[in-house]
């Protein structure tokens, strides 16, 4: 053996212990290093890098268990919640609905048993802001029109009376003034 | 970096037996199966943490992106495709690119996970945090050496040495082509190789 061939299978050495030679080139190595002692020495010193490095990987970046169960708490999805038919989920959105839509028309007077005086005289709502946010309806004070109530009043129910001697007139429940301009 | 091609999904090796495991569990997944979101996680999140651990070297970092990481894939995982790669490769990737997104953002270009020389405490009786006080005096060394590497031959060296993972999925986790992680792999191993002269090769 010349003086070159052993350079050059000690150049190998380090891509035998990566894995980057191809059948051949490898076959060529493990002849070698069988019958030279430098070369062999030169192996071993490429192999042992990758059990070095992985061994202290692995102690070095332990993690402790308790954290590991810590982050799978957090990111496990939750299970959808299938129990409910559409209809059932929909239910609250659907309330809502009904509810603003309710509001809307009763502002506005277009229910029948609405105070007529609103549809009549196109009323201006002006709502002063109150001390209690949730006021109830039963706190709207209402200040009728100057002209007189049109003919279709006496058909509805009028709550509108009702209304405006209901509204509590304490302090702590300052009442949305609502104002019907002519 | 990314002016070279990037490895075509077509030279990727097969994936091994373990991943029609996977591929299962992944199926479980998609279908609703709480446990088997556990079971997923329990699978891979060590090795993710190390990772991250590894290439951050800080255990509050790592967390952040094992979290993040996971959040992500699960949240995503109908967007994995088993021919294209395997299951660790691919949340690999998705640990990797928050790794780097944590380094530039702390400006570490070049942060060393060497915290045995610089920074040792001054009272010899003050603990040691766990990862330090669990390693003997070589596992130091060794630790210490890796920390040393840049930043980008040691994301090749970690998922090497530690993953085990063929050059061609190295490739696809940092988005280079395999040729590339083959070409930094030799620079992290020549370099290791010569800080650690003392105890390479020691029976
Ligand atoms: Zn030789």
């Amino acid at each position: 053996m010349t003086d070159s061939d052993r350079d050059h299978i000690i150049s190998l050495t380090a891509d035998y212990a990566l894995g980057l030679l191809a059948d051949g080139e490898r076959r060529r190595v493990d002849a070698h290093v069988r019958q030279c002692a430098a070369c062999r020495a030169a192996l071993r010193r490429e192999l042992s890098i990758e059990p070095l490095a992985r061994g202290a990987i692995l102690q070095a970046a332990r993690p402790a268990p308790e954290r590991l169960a810590a982050v799978r708490a957090a990111v496990i999805p939750r299970p959808a919640p299938r129990a409910l038919p559409p209809y059932r989920r929909l239910a609250p959105i659907t309330v809502v609905t009904v509810l603003m839509g309710l509001g809307l028309l009763l502002g506005s007077g277009r229910l029948p048993f609405a105070p007529a005086v609103y549809a009549d005289n196109t009323p201006t709502l002006t709502v002063t802001h109150t001390q209690t946010p949730t006021a109830t309806l039963a706190a709207a004070r209402l200040e009728p029109a100057q002209s007189p109530p049109a003919p279709a009043q006496a058909a509805a129910p009028a709550p509108q009376p009702a209304a405006t001697s209901a509204a509590p007139q304490t302090p702590e429940t300052t009442p949305i003034t609502v104002t019907a301009a002519p | 970096m990314n002016d070279q091609p990037l490895l075509n999904w077509a030279d990727l090796p097969a994936n091994d037996g373990a991943a029609d495991d996977t591929a299962g569990l992944i199926g479980r997944c998609l279908s609703g199966e709480q446990p088997a979101y556990v079971e997923l996680y329990d699978l891979f999140s060590g090795g993710v943490y190390r990772l991250a651990y590894s290439l951050l070297g800080d255990a509050q970092d790592a967390e952040e992106v094992l979290q993040d990481s996971f959040e992500y894939a699960f949240r995503r995982l109908n967007h994995f495709d088993a021919r294209k790669s395997a299951f660790k490769t691919w949340l690999y990737r998705i640990a990797v690119s928050r790794c780097r997104n944590k380094r530039r953002r702390k400006w570490l270009p070049s942060f060393s996970l060497s915290v045995f020389d610089g920074d040792e405490p001054s009272d010899p009786a003050a603990p040691l945090p766990d990862e330090r006080a669990q390693l003997n005096e070589q596992q130091r060394v060794v630790w210490a050496a890796v920390g040393e590497l840049s930043p980008k031959l040691r994301e090749v060296a970690i998922l090497r040495y530690y993953a085990g993972l063929p050059y061609g999925e190295i490739g696809i986790v940092l988005g280079i082509p395999a040729k590339t992680a083959e070409s930094r792999m030799r620079l992290a191993h020549k370099a290791l190789r010569e800080r650690l002269s003392d105890i390479a090769g020691e029976e």
